[in-house]
């Protein structure tokens, strides 16, 4: 009989606290899905419950078409896979794997599912589900039509309620959760700073470092309103994002010789790593809100330079050292980290947010608080739009719409501008979004975030007749417009969309019925503007 | 007995063509002129409004402005069009200022003259319709493709625009189009002739039989049904003029290649960039350059076809001796250095000289087609700086123009992944960006597996950036959502793709 010696145990606990760590540090760096590529062990440390479990075989249970969809690495399959025991035990055909199967086998399956009544789990992503309305086998096939319903209408902005949901098709689309909601960022922490990824390690590492301070509560809570700052600013993160930037911050996406032989204090610090040297769509975007380096403090600044903090203030107690008497080379940097250490560690951190421009604090405030729908915020949108189209108008023309039209077929830009009719603000509504009952069913309250509301104009009768989906970017735009800077500061997107909700307002208002109109034309080459009284009926005239 | 160059010319290019690229000062105004003219039938008589809006016309020989029609003329001759605010008498400053204004409103793309005949006002409703011909044919082209087999969307959503007259536009005109008469206009006018235009021959289904006429037509018709979902007045005529324009020269370009078999169609390489990446650019004047090759081609062919009979029949030294005098010289001294230098048959070398000489007396088909693309707005500079603007262009996208498209190609409710809108570019109008699948049509100009002229170099990574401009450009302009995937998708109904 062989035995296992102590120096062979041990080797053997190294390599397998090796390689529980490095599984954290390859959560960072792999782009696939987890749930093809993890063993169910693994599954099961990763693995956040986010309350749909219970649903999701409620609804098996009851015989019904269940389409999970969303975006790649909403974690569809890693959602269903850790079920499908249950749900196969519920008398459900399970298909996980939309990418492997043909449209024709999909269709096949779930037609055959309908025809005998059978229970059936289906995970697509979106624009998949999209494209199988093309296939032979669609035609006339009610529930695929239902399920494209229900993902087209999950969110709406008008006055009429979306219908109910026709049995037995049931769209679960994972792209409506926020994954950077504080519940779950907090989950998927408590998750990675488990202590199974870190026995072993060197006490020096700087992923057991981190891993300490990412479990203390405020740093926690100041990483989740990062987040939370990222996910307002309109990111749609998925779960494989946000387990990717947890992990990058213990691990750096270094393994532990790499991170011990670090020559900087700071590289792998959890404060710098969560703005530096993290590389996808949610680093990019943690980087484009907020990055306390660059926010000024009027009363910290000085603190944290000439190192007079007060020590109790820090989660560690400690009073870090002054940067003032640095090499000069070294400043910069070492205050940039500072700053940004200070945002999770200070008692007074999460202030810098608030030191955000009003702007964006008032369209937080208008979403959150429900105050979109005050009369105020439509005279002041309308007062927006027509600054886009005349910077100098007066602010009494936040009181209506005013249609500026212009009309030439060349491309050259036109100079001459009219306007024959203005809508009244009383026909404006502001909308919040709305969610289908079938998102209600099972989307839970923390886990949704309002990321716009709709300017609405109705008719006489008060039918919508247009809309326009003002998120943080177009608000932005607009309170730039409303001070009167011009569009020559306005993207492509925010553009188009005020042109196109302009260009509708004006095809639903006519002036067939008045005999005497108005007509203002600005010509902004030769400077002139003149309002032009014409007289259509009985005798078309100018009156001069 | 060719007896008349440029009307030898002009019967090649309507047979061919079903229109004139012969006028270098062809706007798009024009063009929405004659289509609105053709597919309602009507014009009128509206020198009235002309002499109002030009109060002044430029002396080509002094270089001066004289003024021709002044208040004192347009207040006695059309006194019913005007009444004074609190009495009879008319504000005259305020008259100034009115058709001040209003040039620059109905005569904006400068194509107004001092009569209606040779005017195209800046169109927005059926009573603007002018009898103006510098249109060239080209809405009697048009009319006939929307109307081909049968009478299409595209067709009634634009006699509908024009039927109305609520917007400011047609406000603005009305008063002095009270003096204005209607007046039919017969197929002479309204198809260009007796004879239909051969290419737009229909199946027994109705369909046209040109594939690229027929892809035309479904594309003009899904633009139309977006048209008619929401969009203004205006802007929507200004979007079905400006895909008219572009319609022309695809068809243009495309016709060589369905004339005979085997013959090359250019691409349209679209530059996404303002011209500062080199390889890019340069491909694409190339391709743009191709197009008129391709034109030159095909109507020397033709030409040649012409003649053959006659050249077998008298000789080609006869030939010459019985064109006009003003014309023998060029011709012959054409002829004999095609014939010397190229080694070439006599018909081949005379029917280049005929086609050289008509060329010198009339511009090149492609500076039509470059003109009305350069206005409309899928042409742009080839060089930002110095004379290469100015003398050559290259593909470009408004916008406005990338909205167009993108309508044109996508139908409503309907979207396509943007690997299929790219596939659906090339197969419906030959536009390319610069995906792998193109790489060998931009090297060798054609659509066809087949050289065609001078291969062009161009570096691959522009031609994916171009790509991805093009991917940016839509979603920016919210046609088009990113999946976290990278997969992108393209539709006509932003508002659909918002998420909570």
């Amino acid at each position: 009989m062989f035995g296992v010696g102590v120096d062979d145990r041990r080797q053997g606990d190294e390599a397998v606290a090796a390689s529980a760590s490095q599984f954290v540090e390859r959560l960072y760096r792999s782009s696939n899905s987890y749930a093809d590529r993890l063993t169910s062990e693994e599954l099961e440390w990763v693995d956040v419950d986010l309350g749909l479990n219970d649903r999701m075989l409620g609804l098996a249970q009851a015989g019904h078409q269940i389409i999970v969809t969303g975006n790649p690495g909403d974690g569809k399959t890693h959602l269903i896979e850790r079920l499908r025991p249950a749900l196969e035990k519920a008398g459900a055909l399970v298909l996980t794997d939309a990418n492997e199967l043909s449209d024709d086998e999909i269709l096949s399956r779930w037609r055959d599912c309908d025809g005998g009544g059978r229970a059936m789990v289906l995970a697509i992503n979106e624009w998949p589900l999209f494209v199988l309305r093309r296939h032979p086998l669609a035609a006339e096939f009610k529930p695929l039509r239902e399920a494209l319903r229900q993902v087209q209408q999950a969110i709406s902005y008008g006055h009429e309620p979306v219908r109910e949901p026709v049995e037995p098709v049931r769209v679960i689309d994972l792209g409506l959760r926020n994954v950077l909601a504080q519940t779950i960022v907090f989950k998927v922490l408590d998750r990675l700073t488990d202590d199974r990824f870190y026995a072993g390690l060197s006490p020096t590492d700087p992923a057991v470092t981190n891993r300490e301070a990412m479990r203390h509560p405020q740093v926690r809570e100041r990483i989740a309103l990062l987040l939370q700052e990222v996910a307002r600013r309109g990111h749609h993160a998925t779960m494989r994002q946000l387990v990717g930037f947890v992990a990058f911050l213990i691990t750096g996406g270094a393994t532990a010789a790499v991170r011990l032989a670090s020559p900087s204090s700071s590289r792998y610090h959890y404060a710098q790593l969560a703005f530096e040297g993290g590389v996808g769509p949610l680093f990019d975007a943690v980087r484009a809100s907020f990055d306390p380096a660059t926010v000024t403090h009027p009363r910290r600044d000085m603190d944290l330079w000439l190192g007079t903090t007060v020590p109790k203030e820090w989660v560690d107690g400690g009073c870090p050292a002054a940067i003032q008497p640095l090499p000069s080379g070294d400043r910069i940097d070492e205050y940039r980290a500072l700053k940004r250490r200070f945002f999770f560690e200070h008692r007074d951190g999460r202030s810098l947010i608030g030191l955000l421009p009003s702007d964006e604090r008032s369209f937080d405030k208008l979403v959150t608080d429900g105050r979109a729908g005050s009369a105020t915020v439509v005279r002041d949108l309308l007062l927006a739009i027509n600054r886009f189209y005349e910077p100098d108008c007066p602010d009494t023309d936040r009181e209506r719409l005013v249609l500026w039209q212009s009309h030439r077929f060349d491309v050259k830009a036109p100079n001459t501008f009219l306007m024959l009719h203005e809508v009244r603000h009383g026909r404006f509504r502001i909308r919040a979004p709305q969610l289908a009952p079938w998102v209600s069913a099972w989307l839970p309250q923390e886990q949704r975030l309002v990321r716009m509301f709709a300017l609405i104009a109705t008719n006489e009768h008060d039918a919508a007749i247009a809309s326009l989906l003002v998120d943080r970017a177009l608000y932005l735009t607009l309170a730039e417009a409303r001070w009167g800077l011009g569009r020559t500061s306005w993207s492509r997107s925010a553009t188009r969309r005020v042109t196109r909700f302009v260009d509708k307002v004006h095809s639903s208002v006519s002036v067939s019925g008045n005999d005497v109109v108005d007509v203002r034309i600005r010509n902004v080459e030769k400077d002139i503007e003149a309002k032009i009284e014409i007289q259509r009926y009985p005798v078309a005239r100018y009156i001069l | 007995m060719i007896s008349d160059l440029k009307a030898f010319l002009n019967q090649i290019y309507d047979d061919e063509f079903g229109l004139l690229p012969t006028n270098t000062s062809i706007k798009p105004v024009h063009v929405a002129n004659g289509l609105g003219r053709a597919l309602v039938g009507r014009v009128y008589d509206s020198d009235a409004l002309a002499q109002f809006l030009r109060r002044s016309i430029l002396n080509q020989t002094k270089r001066v402005q004289e003024e021709r029609n002044p208040n004192t003329m347009i207040l006695e001759t059309y006194g019913d069009a005007f009444m004074g605010r609190e009495s009879q008498i008319v504000d005259r400053n305020a008259l100034s200022t009115l058709r001040s204004l209003a040039e620059g409103v109905l005569a904006t793309d400068k194509a107004v003259f001092g009569e209606a005949a040779r005017s195209s006002y800046t169109l927005s409703t059926e009573t603007l319709l002018t009898p103006d011909l510098s249109d060239q044919h080209c809405g009697t082209f048009l009319a006939g493709l929307l109307t081909a087999g049968r009478s299409g969307d595209a067709a009634a959503h634009i006699r509908a625009l024009l039927s109305t007259s609520d917007d400011p536009w047609s406000t603005l005109a009305m008063p002095m189009m009270q003096f204005a008469q209607p007046r039919t206009v017969g197929p002479a006018v309204t198809f260009g002739g007796a004879r239909p235009y051969a290419a737009l021959a229909v199946d027994g289904g109705g369909d046209i039989v040109s594939p690229t006429l027929a892809r035309l037509r479904v594309s003009f018709d899904r633009l139309a049904r977006f048209e008619q979902s929401g969009g203004s007045k205006l802007s929507s005529l200004r979007r079905m003029v400006m895909f008219a324009c572009f319609a022309i020269h695809v068809h243009l370009t495309a016709r060589f290649s369905e004339a005979f078999d085997g013959a090359p169609r250019p691409p349209i390489l679209i530059d996404m960039f303002d011209g500062s990446r080199a390889s890019l650019r340069n491909a694409s004047r190339a391709s743009l350059r191709a197009a008129g090759d391709v034109l030159e081609a095909l109507v020397s062919r033709r030409i040649r076809e012409r003649i053959s009979g006659q050249a077998d029949e008298i000789g080609v030294g006869q030939m010459i001796l019985n064109l006009p005098e003003r014309v023998q010289v060029r011709v012959r001294q054409g002829f004999e250095a095609y014939r010397d230098d190229d080694q070439v048959s006599d018909l081949e070398a005379l029917s280049e000289a005929l086609w050289q000489v008509a060329t010198e007396e009339r511009s090149h088909p492609v500076g039509f087609l470059t003109e009305l693309g350069r206005r409309a707005g899928y042409l742009t500079p080839w060089a930002a700086t110095g004379r290469g603007g100015r003398l050559q262009k290259r593909y470009g996208i408004t916008t406005e123009f990338l909205e167009t498209l993108v309508a044109a190609t996508v139908e409503p409710g309907q979207p396509l992944d943007f690997p299929e809108f790219l596939d659906e570019l090339r197969i419906n109008y030959g536009i390319v960006a610069g995906q792998r699948s193109d790489d060998q049509i931009v090297r060798r100009n054609n659509l066809a597996a087949m050289p065609f002229g001078t291969p062009t170099s161009v570096t691959e990574e522009d031609l994916r950036l171009n790509v991805e401009a093009l991917r940016r450009a839509i979603l920016e302009a919210g046609y088009a959502k990113a999946y976290a995937d990278g997969q992108t998708v393209i539709t006509t109904d932003p508002e659909s793709l918002a998420v909570l």
